[in-house]
């Protein structure tokens, strides 16, 4: 009788400890978030791709409008002076900005990264989200004239940051590979990234595949995202 | 016999418990997309985006076909052209940096380190151009509006590179203290270089002299130079 409960309470202990450790696991798994159910995701993506929609009709109406009002302009003040000063300062200051779509010369670097067969977890993107940032620094240094990174227009507010398994640019969610191209001196950009013990080096000691093809014609559209005013006011409004 | 028999029950038990915990381990690993409350958190925040930027189209939407209305009812006055001509300007040399702009922001104050551990990296005890890369990148990623550096302005193509003890914003060279002042919502500014994964908590490791204050208003003039583009044309349509 005493061996029979001795072994009960050895086997009552382990249940307790492997039921312990479960409860761990369990409330560990929903410290991450838990899980959900697929169709309330599938809900919210359905809806996202409705406003995305909605978004891409609303810009495409507003486009037409700024055509209509532009040609308006140009029949009512044909021959003027002033006007036209206005509108080619305006253009001017739009390229700086990156909201006109430009063409030229350049680069086009290609970065990707190829897991080896049967390998999970490594993404050097993921891991070395700043890469990006110094890639484009280099390039900014060597008097690049105009950036998009996977057609993301890299303008004075664009960020390069990692969120989950993406690296967000432009608010937009983008995953490898990551094509940069450049307008610049393609000469200039392509020797100035691959200095011995540069960027490129950088990034092929972490395994990142690095392509680079000068063309004569680039293309690199213009920055699409929304630019609010909140926060800023100029000194004639003061 | 007996005691067999126990010990037979228990590494059945401790076979079981490590199948499950196991198996739990593994499918948290493997599916990478699994879905979450946070992914799903994260989706919604892109909804509300999304739809804050559609209620700012409609808005810009009105005003168009307001003005356009205006055109083409109204005697139109070609003095009204030009002004509505000149803030499209003026909205544009805002985006370019061209003009001098003020509101609420933060300021980050940071000095080289003043400690300094025998046989350790001096290194890591000095700001490099890397460091001051990555925070420009957090405070943008924060919704900052402009930034500067030491009063000089930054632009997409504004070069920061190591340059000796110093650092080369573009054309102008700083030594520290290096004050970088950035034009946005204070809150979410200073919220994104206080998490964990900001580069400032790495940099305080390392006893480099940090000091980061909201400001209600902060003044960030326009570039002083005009980008000169000898390769960058505009593209005409169709060009794609």
């Amino acid at each position: 009788m005493k061996k029979y409960n001795k072994g009960l309470l050895e086997i009552t202990i382990i249940c307790f400890i492997i039921g312990f450790m479960l409860i761990t696991q369990y409330r560990s798994v929903s410290q991450l978030g838990g899980f959900v159910s697929t169709t309330r995701a599938q809900e919210l993506a359905g809806q996202l791709n409705e406003l995305k929609k909605e978004k891409e009709g609303l810009i495409n109406k507003i486009s037409e409008l700024e055509r209509e009002i532009k040609e308006f302009e140009d029949q009512v003040v044909q021959d003027n002076q002033i006007v036209e000063n206005l509108r080619i300062n305006t253009q001017k200051a739009q390229m700086i900005a990156g909201l006109l779509d430009v063409k030229g010369p350049g680069i086009i670097i290609s970065l990707d990264y190829t897991p080896l067969e049967g390998e999970t977890g490594y993404d050097p993107f993921l891991i070395y989200p700043e890469y990006l940032l110094l890639l484009l620094n280099e390039l900014n240094s060597s008097g690049a004239e105009a950036i998009s990174i996977n057609e993301q227009r890299i303008i004075s507010t664009s960020e390069i940051r990692l969120a989950g398994n993406h690296i967000v640019i432009n608010g937009e969610k983008l995953s490898r590979p990551f094509v940069f191209k450049v307008i610049g001196d393609g000469q200039t950009l392509q020797s100035a990234i691959q200095l011995r013990g540069g960027i490129v080096d950088l990034l092929n000691s972490s395994y990142i595949q690095v392509n680079i093809k000068r063309e004569e014609e680039i293309f690199i559209p213009k920055f699409s995202g929304l630019i609010d005013f909140d926060y800023i006011h100029t000194n004639e409004e003061q | 016999m007996e005691k067999n028999r126990k010990l037979f029950i228990i590494v059945i038990i401790f076979i079981i418990a490590g199948f499950i915990t196991g198996a739990q381990f593994k499918e948290n690993q493997g599916s990478s997309d699994i879905i979450t409350i946070r992914s799903l958190y994260e989706e919604q925040k892109s909804i509300q985006n999304e739809q804050l930027e559609i209620e700012r189209l409609n808005k810009s939407l009105i005003e168009l076909s307001d003005k356009l209305e205006t055109y083409y009812g109204e005697e139109y006055d070609v003095d009204d052209i030009i002004d509505s001509l000149r803030k499209d300007l003026i909205t544009n040399k805002i985006l370019a940096g061209q003009e001098e702009i003020s509101g609420p922001g933060i300021r980050i104050r940071m000095e080289d380190s003043l400690e300094y551990a025998e046989g350790q990296n001096i290194n890591n005890y000095i700001i490099h151009n890397g460091d001051i890369l990555q925070i420009i990148n957090d405070l943008r990623g924060a919704g900052a509006k402009r930034i500067a550096i030491n009063g000089a302005p930054i632009i997409w193509n504004s070069k920061i590179d190591c340059n000796g003890a110093t650092i080369k914003v573009g054309r102008e060279i700083f030594a520290p203290p290096f004050i970088i002042e950035a034009i946005g919502n204070p809150e979410k500014l200073e919220g994104i270089l206080m998490s964990p994964d900001s580069i400032i908590h790495l940099m305080k490791l390392w006893d480099i002299r940090i000091h980061i204050s909201k400001r209600s208003n902060i003044t960030i003039k326009g570039i002083d130079y005009i980008p000169r583009f000898e390769y960058l044309q505009i593209a005409e349509e169709g060009d794609e």
